[in-house]
Parts: structure tokens; sequence; C-alpha cells
């Protein structure tokens, strides 16, 4: 299991340049990351099969798109059945976009080391085939995003004094309407480099797939 | 099971028509997601429906719409759901709390509550069809109705809810050659649907029902429940209420959640729960109201509660509340002529009894002492 990452001391590295876009990375905002994870849960979701590692970084993953959303005012909720769904995040702007109002998305998350960045303007993931499948569909509603955090070999968090950073780099892709395939394992897909997980990438991903949906609004109780 | 689970029965026309009637503003239909808003105290509320029925996850999108249209109307997705299915329907609901699961309930006490479910909704379109407290064997409207009721079941403890449509499936009662309506027919086209008077009477008899029996309770007269019955409940409604609960004295709730696709003055939904004990009053109740029948020369020894006149002077009408021989209490109207309506002005102000003798009648709802032999009061004897 991986032990839980201890301060390193400062750390030396530019900070992300302030965004003009209506969607901004706030550079001060220290992200609180939740460690309570519950291994158990995981097993119940069907995860069966999976190591005990695996679970809590696929974990880590989700929160880190979590974090990264919410400090871009988006909000982030998990998905009742992920594993049904392909999908593990429903991230919803709760506002006007571009005269969309309340647009969405659901996004499947997957963490790794071993991202391919070949030359070029691509890494390259190599994603399961019933993933595949499902997020290539043009049939739902709520339209799929394949979200890739690539992370450092024993490197999840450090924490700083003025700032926690999370330790890799996040692209997204639709896989929307491609082609089914014949492989029998896995299928690699193609993740630009410019569609990153910050949120100018956040805000393009709602704006060219975020679909508009229903109102948040409380549970109602007829016999209270 | 309540109609959640199925929330992908629900067409996308009958979505749209029954937001529209509702009174939400269709916004547009754009990259595949028709929207819908609502102005609502400071906020503007969405729904989002798909505009292709053939989307994986249509059912959790129509979840989300309805969570919205529920949270507007402050009733159940349950209740919007049906309400959506039978194209404008009112439902109601009873509450039991059986000793079983959520969900669950033995199956005598689901067997009498259907049963008297059954018999509320017949006793009260029938109430509405035939203006009598005793209703006939022949009962075709309300019989017509009860066959488009649907009644289903959810967890909570152990909830059965009846969907009323507004609107009865009405047949033409002659086959005719043409749909065109003769020159000298008249059609009659009700202020309000059915649907909708029989569910605003089944609220305002349990309403009147809980109430009376509340008061009965404290005063011990059950006559409280003849002076009205047409607007207080027929015997079939009484009994009906008092059954509901299933178990003996288990209280039970019962809940009327209208359509807001027909306008009324009841427009909220409202919760009423009924007693144990008040459930055995309306049994009694229902038996009081059933022994009305004719009877000739009979005597009825009682006090005067009521008298009304059109003028200062001539005969009236007074109301007794007496006995006759050893049988209930029961109030009895009687037309009297002006020197006995002196009399009974004086037996009432001075609570003396009186003593009246004629034949029982039952017209319409009350109890009608005619052809009065005598009328006399009761004087106190001497000291």
């Amino acid at each position: 299991m991986t032990a839980f990452p201890s301060a390193v001391g400062p750390v030396s590295r530019p900070l992300p340049p302030q965004r003009p876009a209506l969607l901004r990375f706030r550079r001060a905002t220290p992200v609180r990351l939740v460690y309570a994870l519950d291994v158990h849960d995981h097993v119940a979701r069907g995860n069966a099969g999976l190591t005990e590692d695996a679970t809590m970084q696929g974990d880590f993953g989700e929160k880190w798109l979590a974090a990264v959303a919410s400090g871009c005012g988006l909000q982030a909720v998990p998905v009742n059945c992920p594993d049904l769904d392909k999908a593990d995040v429903e991230i919803t702007y709760l506002g006007e976009l571009n005269g969309w109002s309340s647009p969405s998305i659901k996004v499947q998350v997957k963490t790794t080391e071993d991202l391919r960045l070949p030359a070029g303007d691509a890494a390259a993931f190599d994603l399961d085939i019933p993933t595949y499948d499902v997020l290539r569909r043009t049939n739902q509603f709520t339209p799929r995003i394949l979200v890739v955090f690539r992370l450092e070999p024993g490197r999840r968090v450090e924490v700083e004094e003025q700032a926690t950073h999370l330790v890799g780099r996040g692209y997204w892709a639709s896989l929307a309407g491609l082609d089914a395939t014949t492989n029998t394992s896995s299928v690699a897909v193609r993740l630009p480099l410019e569609n990153m997980v910050d949120g100018t990438g956040l805000q393009k991903m709602l704006e060219d797939f975020g679909v508009r949906r229903s109102s948040f609004v409380p549970e109602v109780s007829p016999w209270e | 099971m309540g109609v959640i689970a199925g929330l992908e029965q629900l067409t996308l026309q009958a979505l749209r028509r029954y937001l529209e009637a509702a009174g939400w503003q269709h916004l547009d239909d754009a990259r595949g997601s028709s929207v819908w808003r609502m102005h609502l105290a400071d906020a503007d509320l969405q729904v989002a429906l798909p505009m292709d029925a053939g989307v994986t996850d249509y059912g959790e999108v129509i979840l989300s719409a309805l969570k919205v249209v529920a949270y507007v109307e402050s009733r159940s997705i349950d209740e919007i759901a049906a309400d959506v299915k039978y194209g404008g329907a009112d439902i109601v609901s009873v509450r039991l709390t059986p000793d079983s699961p959520s969900g669950e309930a033995p199956l005598p006490v689901a067997e009498v509550a259907v049963r008297a479910l059954k018999d509320l909704v017949i006793g009260t379109a029938a109430g509405l069809e035939f203006d009598k407290a005793i209703l006939p064997q022949w009962r075709p409207r309300a019989t017509r109705y009860l066959q488009q009721v649907r009644l289903s079941t959810s967890p909570g403890s152990f909830i059965v809810s009846l969907s009323l449509p507004l609107y009865e499936d009405v047949k033409p009662a002659t086959p005719s050659t043409s749909d065109q309506t003769a020159m000298d027919d008249t059609v009659v086209v009700e202020a309000e649907p059915f649907g909708r008077r029989v569910s605003a009477r089944m609220r305002a008899v349990a309403q009147s029902a809980v109430s009376l029996a509340v008061q009965a309770a404290e005063d011990g007269d059950l006559t409280v429940f003849e002076s009205d019955p047409m607007a207080t409940g027929n015997p079939k409604e009484l009994t009906a209420l008092a059954e509901l609960g299933g178990s003996r004295g288990a209280s039970y709730e019962l809940r009327f959640s209208p359509s807001p696709l027909v306008a009324s003055e009841a427009s909220a939904p409202q919760n009423i729960r009924v007693e144990g004990e008040q459930r055995q009053l309306l049994l009694k109740a229902a038996d009081l109201l059933r022994a009305l029948k004719p009877k000739s020369d009979i005597t009825v020894l009682g006090n005067v509660v009521s008298l009304t006149r059109e003028s200062l002077l001539g005969p009236g009408l007074v109301v007794i509340k007496g006995i006759e021989r050893d049988g209930p209490v029961h109030r009895y109207r009687a037309l009297v002529s002006e020197d006995q309506y002196r009399e009974a002005e004086r037996a009432h102000m001075q609570w003396l009894p009186v003593s009246a003798r004629g034949n029982l009648a039952v017209r319409g709802n009350f109890l009608v002492l005619e052809s009065l032999n005598w009328f006399t009061v009761q004087e106190p004897l001497g000291d």
C-alpha cells in the first residue's frame, strides 16, 4: 500500500498563468484532499480482482478531478452506478455558459504511470474494451468523457506551506462516434495534449460536449 | 412498487404535455435536449428532457426531471409520474404502519385496505351520482369510473395509492351512425371533471369525518353525522374510512395529491391522520345512518335543537333530537303549525322535552315526521 506522502520541502515550480476565461483555476486556493478511502466500498462496487493499490489509485484520480472541478467553481458529483455507467464523476456548471444553462458531462477517470507520450500532439492510453465500447456510444443523453491522469512513480501529493500539489497531469478526450474495434483486450486511445484537466480544459469540455440538465433540488418527503 | 420503477414507460409526448399544462415555459429544443423553465420564488428552475427517447440513460434523465417537478409541486416523484402516465390524475394514498418491513404488509391487512379503498371510490363516486344517504345497489357511473382507477403500492412503511383519472372514459349511451350530435341533443359539460369531483369529495368527507369524530367523542353525540350526510359522508364512505387502517385500533394517514392540470380550490396536497378511536366512531356513525328506514305511526321523544320559518308568524320546521322507542338517538325534522311552532320555541328556550307522533319518512338524507298527529311539550313536574 502506498504510504501517505509527506511534504518534501519547498518545490520551485511555475504556477499556471491567470486564465481570462469564465472558469479560472484559483492559484492561491489550497486543494484539500480527503484520503479517507474505504476499500470495502470499492469491493462492493464490483472492483473485485483489482489490487488495493489500484483501487486507491483510481479513487485518487476521481478526487483529483473533483478537486480541480470544485476549485474552478464547478459541481462534481460521484455517479451512482459507476461500473454500469462507465462514468465516475458528473461535472456540472451551475450557471450559464455561453448561453447554455447548467451544462453537464459525465467523466470516466483513469490513472496510470504509463501514459505514452510519443512525439506529436497527443498521448496514447490503453483503454479496456468494455469501457471503450461505452464511451464511444452516441446514444446517451449525458455525454461521456475520458480523463486520464499521468502519475509520477512514487509521487502523488506534495504539500507545501502555501500550496498542495497534485503530482502529474490530466488529459481528456471524447471517444463518441469512434469505430468499433476487433481487439479483445484493449485499444489505444488518443488524448490531445492541449486537452488538459484544468480550468480552460474543463470549460472547453462543457462547451463542446456538455448537455443541459435539470436543476438540482432537495428531495420532497410527502409524508413529513 | 411505486411508479419510479416504470419511468421508462413515460413517453416524451406525455411529459411535454404535462409540463405545458402545468405552467412550465418551453425554452427550446437544441443539441439533444428539450429545456423547460419555471420561475419559483427567487429562483429559475429548469427541466431538461431528451429529444430522443432511445437514449440509454432515458430513465435517469426523466428521474432528474421529475425531481424538479416534484419539488415545485410539493409532491412525490411517484405522484408526478402517475399524473403524467394517466394524462392527468389525482392521487390518493393511504399510509399504513403494519408490523412488517417497509414495503410489506400482512396479506389480511393489505386485503382490507384495498377493499376499503375500492369502497371509498364507489361510495364517493356514487355519492356524487345520487343525492341520498343510503346508496342504491345499481350505481352505473361509479362502477364505470372504478374501472379506470389504478392501484399501486410503495414502501414507507406500506403505502397504497390510487390514481384517479381526472376525466372519465365516456362512451355514447346509444350507438349512432354519425359522430355528430343531433340538433336537439343536449351535451352536458361539467364545469369540473368527474375525477376531480371524486377526489375533492373524498378529501372533504375525510376532513369532516375526522372533525365530526372528534366532536362526537367529546359530546357523546353521534347524530352530528346525520346533519348533512351528503357533505359529511354516506355510510359506505364512513365505513371505508373506518376500515382503511387495516388492523383494529391502528391509526393511518391519508394523502390527497391533486393534479395541477385542473385548477380548483383545494389545489395543494394535504395529509389527514385518522386515529384508531376515530375509526371506531366512524363505524358507529355508518351504522346509525344505515338505520334510516320509513315507519308509520311512531312517537319521538326528545328536545328541539333547531327551528326555522320564513316569517315571524306561521308554520315552520323544527328538528327534534331524540329517540323512538328504545332506538338510537336521531335527528327528526317535522313541519309544525304556528301554534306548535310557538310551543317548540318555548320548549327549546326552557330545554323542555317534547313528544311528537307521526309517520317516519326518509327524504334525501333526513328523517322526517310527516302527518303529525300531535306535538306536545312535556311540562316539568310541580314542586
